[in-house]
């Protein structure tokens, strides 16, 4: 996906990724030892943050990198179940809004994510900067 | 730890956790959180972005700010919302406080406001938390 902020704006609304997340050991292990200090002793359960960064790689390889992305503007989260190592999320991302503020834009991208029987775990919102108003 | 909700009251502040986030860091929680944005790891990709130098990914003050909270609570406790705005950067080196005072309980919900000051005592993010214990 290779998107013009303007191209990006016709898909206000729509789903842009959508795809399984299998909760992986070491994925949680780099998480918390990226967070650093005394790593606490992985539970089955998942740390609350570790859901942010569901799919997050492709978001930026595919949409905020192609599109000069800046900085996270806001984050808010609500969780409404909890995660275990193995279990595998389905995830969509999809875009709310784009808003243009010369010379950045502002894009709202709102995650969800179920368990595989539809329970719902996560939805979670984020504000990004982006550098290029094209 | 383990949190008595009867003891607590509005204005009471939990405990602090305290970061000093280097380059290293931000690289571990880039892998770990697939926010390689290059602003974050390289400095001449910083400075064309109009930054003095490398800045902290927002994120991972926010994770900062749930792992403050998570210490507090417990495994008795759930993290039920939190929403930050991230108002000034943070650099590789700094020392950053993770800070929250209860503003309401009701029942086993409190209500907390959260930020991260840095060593000059700025708020660079801030916003609100809801545990349930």
């Amino acid at each position: 996906m290779s998107l013009t902020v303007e191209e990006l704006r016709n898909k206000t609304g729509q789903t842009l990724f959508e795809f399984d997340w299998p909760v992986e050991r070491d994925a949680v292990r780099r998480f918390a030892n990226a967070v650093g200090g005394d790593t606490p002793a992985l539970h089955e359960e998942v740390p609350p943050a570790f859901l942010l960064t569901a799919g997050f790689d492709r978001v930026m390889t595919d949409l905020l990198n192609p599109l000069r992305a800046v900085l996270h503007g806001s984050t808010e989260i609500e969780w409404f179940n909890p995660v275990k190592i193995g279990d595998v999320l389905k995830v969509t991302i999809k875009l709310v809004s784009v808003r243009k503020h010369s010379p950045l834009a502002f894009i709202t991208l709102e995650t969800e994510q179920h368990h595989q029987d539809n329970v719902p775990v996560a939805r979670c919102r984020q504000i990004i900067a982006l550098r290029s108003a094209g | 730890m383990s949190v008595n909700t009867g003891t607590l009251e509005p204005d009471m502040e939990i405990p602090s956790l305290v970061r000093h986030p280097d380059t290293r860091q931000l690289a571990m929680w880039a892998e770990a959180s697939g926010d390689n944005n290059p602003i974050h790891l390289d400095g001449e990709a910083a400075r064309a972005h109009g930054l003095p130098r490398i800045v902290m990914h927002g994120q991972l003050g926010t994770a900062f700010l749930c792992r403050m909270l998570s210490d507090w609570y417990g495994r008795e406790g759930r993290l039920r919302k939190i929403a930050v705005a991230y108002k000034g950067f943070n650099y590789p080196d700094d020392t950053l406080t993770c800070r929250g005072r209860v503003k309401a309980i009701d029942g086993n919900f409190i209500t907390l406001e959260i930020w991260i000051e840095n060593q000059q005592g700025a708020k660079t993010t801030e916003g609100t938390a809801v545990v349930e214990i």
